[in-house]
């Protein structure tokens, strides 16, 4: 035991960008030992990306690329080099769990798919993740975020509300932040963790082909509902609560929303009303929507004599969903977030000392922890391949000269 | 080798869960194999039963619930009356996962704390899932998909460039479902390896900032919080969605590299304004992505967005249309897949629930039945599993414990 919950885990990924990376990060934050596959030269996509200190581009400083290799030892590798593709392999066979991005043509002429992987070892899941999967017409489409962000409802239908109103002639819009991105790598990390759960009972690994698409999806799975049931499409258009939703305040907008009865009548409080708690026009929830310009009038009225900040700290104590719209400077000052210790400082020796966010769940016997920062471009080379695969330092000079590594 | 039994057979889950979140966990893990018994009442029923989403006539025909609780069983038990926490209790011993996601206190004035219910069940895993933690000043603060995309920040930096903040519907909901089966997926493969349990506290907000990290580090690096920038990127340009033929049809285009620039000007046949000099290399295209928009969305118009998705894509080029419910339930693509798959259930007949976007070779997801009628599996549950007999369990119910 090594005080976390995945400390037996060997995983090995080849990967860039946001949703491999970031499915390995959550695995290696929860203590696995991964090992991270990056060009020689030029190294993970991420790298260049930025965000960096001053805006000043440097491959050890993206924020980006820190962010989402936590944790993670870093080797470089030419797998189009036989002696590379050799290494590879030498690193796989050890492995219990090996994620790719590759198209599924590429990975094939690659040899990093499932079926040139398996004979190595029986137990190895292989994660693959690409745009639309590993079958079917469109499984070696390209995409990125912004693809993927309008390929599965979502994109479709945002922004509704005032976004929509003032702009209506604008295009649909993806999810800032690469939030799609992300959300594939989480569920790539799910779907990776049920197969190591399967591999307890039966023995064997298996291949997880994961959607980017498919993951898009299934997140609008209630908008999918609405459809086969009951025939409707979601758009900006439809895209409105029936009441309640976003309010302008004095200093900004925030979001209000009392669905339950509960909610209408803490609401009603802490606007100074409490008489309309029972008011028929309001009292159930289909007498709100019924009514729902008057109440959306009593509601604006009101929080327009507020600052966001009143507002939801009346709606949070008396018990109505409110939020403020939080930038980045508002949640990691949050004293809720702050309290919880979600953002905590690493330590990495180009970038220097930042805040980043850790785990959204706390573990009670196996917490978070960073045991390394974000590796630098083949930091490991030397640790993995002469200490896991016993290269001599000849080896590696001739495989260096070769730019193999 | 395909097994029949599923990557978590074996499993007993007891779910407390009752807002879209947990119950779409609680399913993944039921699709998976395990045995999950939700828990309702009378008083506090699943939301999506009592029609959240889509008002409902009959509390057993909710095509939302049906769609978060497929394979799942169902049991009445209320828990403020005060047999009740005893008989959770029984069930626990018989299981290895608790899941809830009321708001913190909740299952304390059930009785049914971490510490106690470890007491019965050393190894127990349980996960709590609410708005911002068990702890913390604002742990009492009751919400939803969209209060948690707000506080999260999601919702700051999706927008028009000059628009307001974006309200992020349900699909939040689901993001936070798939980190609650990953964290009990991490927890349950220590206690199977270790053989130690633990208490799993999940916030909300915390699982949106979490999908966005990197824009933390972007304030902490350049002391700007970043802002709402429509479709557009850091570095690729072209990079937004374009109008096409029909109402409201929208296909998104991205361009990375020189070589998928020229790609996109083959398929436009090379037009004049493509071959401007500011246009020609990366840096360039995104300065002045402006001016590449709207001749673009121009030329995009006169096209059908499949149709021209699929000639973007032979010539190398990132794009795709903007996929409505309608375009996605009879797409062929997502049909080969199965990524739809096919339920029967008493009242509503055939549904068409969406699959988890993960296939796994040897122990796919799958449905053994449809979201379980309300109360459905008393007697398996209280009779065979905590062996209740038949006289007493009628009782509870005659009492109002089993309601």
């Amino acid at each position: 035991m090594d005080g976390t919950a995945l400390g037996d885990l060997k995983v090995v990924e080849y990967a860039s960008f946001v949703a491999g990376p970031y499915c390995a990060k959550l695995l290696a934050d929860m203590g696995a030992d991964v090992v991270k596959i990056e060009e020689p030269g030029s190294g993970d996509l991420s790298r260049a990306h930025g965000p960096f200190p001053d805006r000043l581009p440097h491959a050890e400083r993206s924020g980006l690329f820190l962010y989402v290799n936590t944790n993670k030892r870093g080797v470089t590798l030419d797998l189009t080099d036989p002696a590379g593709y050799r290494l590879f392999q030498a690193l796989v066979r050890e492995a219990d769990v090996f994620v790719q991005d590759r198209s599924p043509k590429e990975a094939k002429e690659l040899g990093v798919d499932y079926d040139s992987l398996k004979g190595l070892n029986p137990r190895l899941i292989v994660t693959s993740i690409t745009p639309f999967g590993q079958t079917g017409p469109y499984a070696d489409f390209k995409a990125y975020d912004l693809n993927i962000s309008h390929s599965g409802v979502e994109g479709y239908a945002v922004p509704g509300g005032l976004g929509h109103k003032m702009f209506p002639d604008r295009p649909p819009l993806r999810l800032g932040g690469y939030a799609t991105d992300y959300s594939a790598g989480l569920s790539a990390a799910a779907g990776t963790m049920m197969a190591v759960l399967a591999r307890e009972i039966y023995g064997v690994g298996q291949h997880v082909d994961l959607s980017r698409q498919e993951t898009e999806l299934a997140m609008n799975r209630v908008s999918m509902v609405t459809y086969f049931a009951e025939g409707k499409v979601v758009s900006r258009d439809t895209r409105n609560y029936p009441f309640g939703g976003t309010f302008p305040t004095r200093d900004g907008e925030v979001i209000i929303r009392p669905t339950e009865n509960g909610h209408w009548g803490a609401l009603a409080r802490v606007m100074g009303k409490p008489e309309l708690a029972d008011d028929p026009r309001f009292k159930n929830r289909p007498d709100r929507t019924n009514n729902s310009g008057a109440l959306n009038a009593i509601v604006a009225e009101w929080a327009s004599q507020h600052s966001k900040g009143e507002i939801f700290d009346l709606c949070r104590t008396g018990g109505c969903p409110a939020a403020i719209y939080a930038d980045a400077q508002e949640v990691m000052e949050s004293p809720q977030v702050r309290s919880r210790g979600f953002f905590q400082e690493v330590d990495h020796s180009v970038a220097g000392r930042w805040e980043y966010p850790t785990a959204p769940y706390q573990f009670s016997e196996t917490p978070w922890s960073v045991r390394r920062p974000s590796p630098l471009l083949g930091e490991h080379n030397r640790q993995v391949f002469e200490g896991r695969l016993g290269l001599s330092s000849q080896d590696m000079a001739r495989l260096k000269a070769n730019k193999v590594i | 080798m395909v097994t029949q039994k599923g990557a978590l057979a074996g499993l007993r889950v007891v779910d407390f869960t009752w807002a879209a979140a947990g119950p779409m966990a609680t399913l993944y893990l039921a699709l998976h194999g395990a045995e999950v018994i939700k828990i309702e009442s009378a008083r506090s029923m699943d939301m999506s039963r009592r029609g959240y989403y889509t008002p409902v006539d009959d509390i057993e025909a909710s095509p939302n619930f049906n769609d978060m609780n497929m394979g799942k069983l169902s049991v009445r038990l209320n828990m403020t009356q005060p047999r009740s926490a005893e008989l959770a209790k029984r069930l626990i011993r018989v299981s290895d996962v608790v899941a809830e996601n009321f708001r913190p206190g909740v299952m304390e004035r059930f009785g049914l704390t971490y510490e106690a219910l470890r007491a019965v069940k050393p190894d127990l895993v349980m996960l709590s899932s609410s708005t911002g933690g068990q702890t913390g000043p604002q742990r009492d603060l009751p919400g939803y998909a969209t209060t948690f995309a707000a506080l999260g920040g999601l919702s700051f930096i999706t927008g028009h460039e000059g628009g307001p903040a974006t309200e992020i519907w349900e699909s939040v909901d689901m993001r936070l479902g798939t980190t609650c089966v990953l964290a009990i997926a991490t927890a349950l493969y220590h206690q199977r390896t270790q053989g130690q349990g633990q208490y799993v506290d999940l916030s909300s907000q915390e699982v949106v900032s979490s999908l966005i990290g990197h824009t933390f580090l972007e304030f902490a690096m350049t002391g700007a919080a970043p802002g709402r920038r429509g479709n557009q990127d850091n570095l690729m340009a072209p990079h937004n969605c374009y109008p096409c033929k029909g109402n409201d049809r929208w296909i998104s285009i991205a361009v990375g590299s020189d070589e998928e620039w020229r790609g996109l000007c083959k398929v436009m046949g090379e037009p004049r304004w493509t071959q401007d000099s500011r246009f020609a290399d990366r840096h360039g295209r995104w300065r002045h992505q402006n001016e590449i928009d709207r001749p673009l969305g121009e030329w995009t118009k006169g096209h059908g967005a499949m149709e021209l998705a699929k000639r973007l894509q032979r010539a190398g080029v990132a794009a795709f249309p903007s996929m409505d419910t309608a375009d996605l339930a009879e797409d062929p693509h997502l049909k080969a897949r199965e990524a739809f798959m096919e339920v029967p259930h008493p009242k509503l007949g055939m549904t068409r629930p969406v699959s988890p976007p993960w296939r796994l070779s040897k122990t796919p997801a799958k449905a053994e039945r449809s979201g379980p009628m309300f109360g459905e599996h008393v007697e398996y549950v209280f009779g065979e599993l905590i062996g209740l007999p038949q006289r007493e369990i009628r009782a509870l119910q005659t009492e109002g414990v089993l309601d």
